[in-house]
């Protein structure tokens, strides 16, 4: 969790847009994105990970049961 | 006579219940036969004949006491290497978990043995339940009890080899993407994956959080009915183990399937069928008609989406649970297991919450359409004959998703719906491998599929049929 | 007829005391809604509490209550009180802009389920409130948007927070008796805070989210916003209609209730602002004063930690939610909007899942706490309303709170007037109830309002 992270050019993140239907963002946009995403990255990474594999999520949607429709 | 190791598992218990045979003897019987078959599969990891001859004791002594604790008294099981019980060694069929030691006991565990089950040992698996061949580069691959040379499907192919085997009466697996259902095919035994919800969770290594199931694989429908019933149930600990009442799937064995509708799915699931395999589906197919059921060919939808919505959940909590050992242990897996983990990468939040969020609407959609008049969707297991071990063994090379996707082709988009999903056999190839179909039925209407499965078995008597190996 | 209590505008007193004054006949819902449309015709220009206000509407439906009121027909105890709601709820045939160029021009044909409820009740709804663009934001203000930006009234040259901007300002400023707003990661409770009010938010599920536009599935909540506690305990009354009711239930004591008192930790956020601490502690001892057991307690984690975790949460979910917008319009989106959604693009499956798996984990810690109390008492924001659009002060404000913990966990929490500071600019504090509790933190709430003399005071506009 502590390596050195490779600041995203904007390149990188040109092609993550593309493969992630943003490719019409406008260029100063994917320029933000560019700032962003070392932040973004750095934030995923420097979260604590949970001790025990069993530690499932918090729901994030519920899963409707016949019942309920 | 057949050896007590060739008897069902309900005749067994039916037989310890009226003390026509003692637990001890049934265990020593099927260690006898553990220790001739065993080198020739590689079904266990691990075998305890102490534990198992001390807990046959405990049995027989109860017995004659109190009478039998529940419906699997004095039964021999084996599971896959992946579910809990303090002090004892859980491997997960991996390197990095090889000495590992878990201080809970999982609660399918604790039911089993409040049923008066008695465990053997540790089946293999594929690592970390990742892979539907049973190849494993660190205990060996499982290998079919119909041809060693052969796969066995995997992730549990453990419990495929092991009950196909006549090792153990029946086994737990798990099913994420098909490693229930796959193993019992390919292995000519029932394998049933149920409900999202049905069993819980608690105490079991993980794969996928949204996906994964705990379900029985066993030699009758009315075996596996059994050991559903037993796992079955709301959980305080797992808060996704749905609180619906558990039915009597061993009663649905007696119904009968007549006036029963069955849908084939023609579209997708039958892509390149190989015209040996489809003979003997079509086969299964006209039974049901003599049994009084209708069958209907029809397509059903979303197989494309399915395909991919699963990928990205399980792919995405896979490599979640991974990430650290990743970082840590990366030399400790094996290639594929690896490889395929990494994809999860690539994913990002957004799709993973798209993914996660049509879930529910998709099933829905599906259940309308497909049963709106049907009672059970027909799948194949597999669409060729049971593979060789050495063609599959691709690791992590450039065929790797194309050989495992054509292995789990007709598995893998139920999981996604959630649905429950029960493998039958259906008869073999001519070259000696088992064929199996699938039920795929409504939500929590697993005692539909039983009840069409044992129909079925009653006419055909497949299950009647013992692999030719020593032992 | 009716006589109206000249001596002070109607707008002034609390929605409870509007409520007396409408069941003793002493006043008419016209005159009522009048006197707030006036007093939004007087002052909406300076703070611009609503995006969309519906006059006629709001006549039509004061005029239906009057008749239905003199054939002895009362629907509920809100009959006649005029409200507003954050424009990210959907009202039929009102703009719903959500404060957004990309949905100018968008009118719902459907309400939104609390305020259907509460036109139901027979409440009069005067219009759409402010909001930050699409009900988010990251904490600071660009003037970027098609609406003039809302002013806190206790003085206008300051954020009145977010992201329910108008809520806040409109029940300070008496341009509405009450309001509705949502919160995802604060934003009812940081504008009630800011603004003097009480803002209250409870589990998920307790309220419809039905017909407001989502930000964040897994963590948003509606909420009101009032003058007092008794007036947050009627709304809830008739939204939720309790066996017991909360408005007879706040005027229990609290002696002998066991009060967790929670200061800490606050990890990276520093500490709070003097005069936060200062109303803080001296309203502890009120409470202890009332006979209430006071323990020290410590959240389970430091509360920097719980921000960081809903800041993996909320921009991944709302970019999930809002993708089209994003691919499409981002030109035309506010600053804000637009960053959130392109970092929620950038965050990896993995990471949200871990952020939902340390969510729980975090979730159950802080449930254990708040079991072992009656009530827990925390800051809210730690800073007082800061200077509209100067940093670092906006976003510190925003940022350095104690309310995220409570969004994860899904606890009730009202937030509440402590006092002024010398500025004159509202202070404040969170407390939190166990989860089907609710009641207890409004009757906490209830007992140090009375013993305390902020209700009197509005701003001097």
């Amino acid at each position: 969790m502590t390596d050195p992270v490779p600041k995203p050019t904007l390149e990188d993140i040109t092609a993550f847009a593309r493969r992630h239907g943003l490719d019409r963002l406008p260029p100063e946009h994917l320029a933000r994105m560019t700032e962003l995403a070392l932040n973004v990255s750095e934030l995923g990474r420097g979260l604590p990970r949970p001790a025990m594999k069993e530690d499932p999520p918090a729901p994030t949607f519920e899963f409707s049961r016949p019942d309920d429709r | 006579m057949s050896e007590i190791t060739d008897w069902t598992l309900v005749a067994t218990a039916d037989a310890i219940a009226a003390k026509k045979v003692s637990a001890r003897e049934v265990t020593d019987a099927l260690l006898q036969r553990i220790a001739v078959r065993q080198p020739l599969l590689n079904a266990y990891i691990s075998v305890d004949p102490d534990r198992a001859r001390a807990s046959a004791r405990e049995a027989d002594e109860r017995l004659a006491r109190l009478g039998p604790s529940g419906p699997l008294h004095g039964i021999p099981l084996a599971h896959k290497d992946m579910f809990y019980r303090p002090g004892v060694p859980v491997t997960c069929g991996s390197k990095i978990r090889r000495d590992f030691k878990p201080d809970i006991l999982a609660t399918v565990l604790a039911r089993l043995d409040a049923a008066g089950a008695i465990t053997m040992g540790a089946l293999n698996m594929s690592e970390f339940a990742n892979g539907p061949t049973g190849v494993n580069v660190h205990y060996g691959a499982a290998r079919s009890p119909w041809n060693p040379e052969h796969i066995t499907g995997g992730s549990s192919s453990g419990s495929g080899s092991a009950v196909g085997g006549r090792l153990a009466y029946g086994s737990l697996g798990s099913d994420t993407g098909g490693s229930i259902r796959l193993p019992a095919g390919i292995c000519g035994v029932y394998g049933i994956k149920a409900t999202q919800g049905r069993v819980s969770r608690y105490g079991s290594m993980g794969l996928s959080f949204s996906l994964d199931n705990i379900g029985p694989l066993a030699r009758t429908a009315r075996d596996c009915a059994r050991m559903l019933g037993v796992v079955a149930g709301a959980d305080d600990d797992d808060p996704t183990a749905a609180p619906v009442p558990v039915d009597d799937y061993e009663a649905a064995c007696n119904i009968g399937a007549k006036g029963l509708r069955i849908a084939v799915a023609t579209n997708h699931y039958w892509d390149g069928m190989d015209s040996e395999i489809g003979g003997v589906l079509e086969n299964a197919l006209d039974m049901f008609g003599k049994l009084g059921a209708s069958v209907s060919r029809r397509t059903v939808p979303f197989h494309e989406e399915l395909r991919g919505l699963g990928n990205i959940v399980i792919s995405s909590e896979f490599c979640t649970l991974h990430d650290d050992w990743l970082r840590n242990h990366h030399d400790d897996y094996a290639p594929l297991v690896r490889a395929r983990m990494k994809q999860g990468y690539t994913f990002t939040a957004v799709d993973y919450l798209k993914a996660v969020q049509v879930r529910p609407r998709i099933t829905n959609a599906f259940v309308d359409d497909v049963f709106g008049d049907a009672d059970a969707l027909f799948l194949p297991v597999l669409r060729f004959p049971v593979p060789k071990i050495a063609d599959v063994d691709v690791r992590d090379g450039p065929r790797m998703n194309e050989i495992l996707g054509s292995i789990n082709h007709c598995t893998w988009p139920i999981n996604y719906l959630g649905l429950p999903g029960l493998s039958v056999p259906a008869g073999f190839s001519r070259s000696g491998l088992p064929v199996g179909f699938q039920l795929v039925g409504r939500p929590f209407d697993e005692a539909m599929l039983f009840r069409i499965a044992a129909a079925y078995e009653r006419e055909t008597g497949w299950t009647e049929r013992r692999p030719e190996i020593a032992g | 007829m009716h006589e109206a209590n000249t001596s002070k505008p109607l707008w002034v007193q609390s929605a409870s005391a509007s409520i007396r004054m409408l069941q003793e006949g002493r006043v008419s819902a016209r005159q009522l809604t009048e006197a707030y449309l006036a007093r939004i015709a007087e002052i909406d220009g300076r703070i611009h509490s609503f995006h969309h206000l519906a006059e006629a509407r709001a006549l039509s439906a004061a005029d239906a209550a009057d008749r239905e009121i003199a054939a002895g027909r009362w629907r509920s105890p809100l009959q006649g009180i005029p409200f507003g709601v954050k424009d990210n709820y959907d009202v039929a045939g009102l703009p719903a802009t959500a404060g957004s160029r990309l949905r100018s021009g968008n009118v719902p044909t459907r309400d939104a389920r609390l305020v259907a409820d509460l036109e139901a009740a027979g409440a009069v709804l005067l219009g759409k409130l402010a909001t930050w663009e699409y009900g988010t934001g990251n904490g600071g203000e660009y003037f970027d948007l098609p609406f003039p930006s809302a002013r806190n009234p206790w003085d206008t040259s300051r954020f009145t927070g977010g992201s329910s901007t108008g809520a806040g300002a409109s029940v300070a400023a008496g341009t509405a008796a009450f309001a509705l707003g949502s919160d995802t990661t604060g934003s009812v409770r940081l504008p009630a805070a800011a603004c003097g009010l009480v803002g209250v938010i409870l589990p998920q599920g307790r309220l419809s989210g039905h017909g407001i536009l989502p930000n964040c599935y897994s963590l948003d909540v509606p909420g009101p916003l009032t003058w007092t506690v008794e007036d947050a305990a009627v709304v809830l009354d008739v939204l939720l209609a309790p066996a017991n009711s909360y408005r007879r239930s706040i005027t229990r004591p609290i002696a002998g209730l066991r009060i967790g008192v929670v200061r800490g930790p606050l990890g990276r956020f520093g500490a709070p602002d003097a005069s936060v601490e200062q109303a803080f502690e001296e309203a502890v001892r009120i409470l202890e004063r009332q006979g209430a057991r006071i323990d020290d307690a410590r959240l389970p984690m430091p509360v920097s930690d719980c921000f960081d975790v809903t800041r993996l949460i909320g921009p991944s979910e709302s970019a999930a939610i809002h993708e089209a917008e994003l691919r499409e319009r981002s030109h035309e989106m506010g600053f804000a909007l637009r960053d959130k959604l392109l970092a929620g693009s950038l965050v990896r499956a993995v990471d949200y899942i871990h952020a939902q798996r340390q969510r729980r984990l975090m979730a159950d810690a802080i449930d254990d706490l708040v079991r072992g109390y009656d009530a827990i008492i925390t800051y809210g924001p730690l800073h007082v309303a800061p200077r509209l659009g100067v940093e670092p002060e906006m976003t510190a404000f925003t940022v350095e709170t104690v309310l995220t913990p409570f969004n994860l966990s899904q606890h009730p929490a009202v937030v509440q007037c402590t006092g002024y500071s010398a500025e004159r600019l509202p202070l404040s504090w969170q407390i939190v109830a166990n989860r089907h509790d609710e009641a207890t933190a409004l009757c906490v709430a209830a007992a140090y309002e009375r013993a305390t003399p902020w209700r009197t005071i509005r701003p001097a506009l």
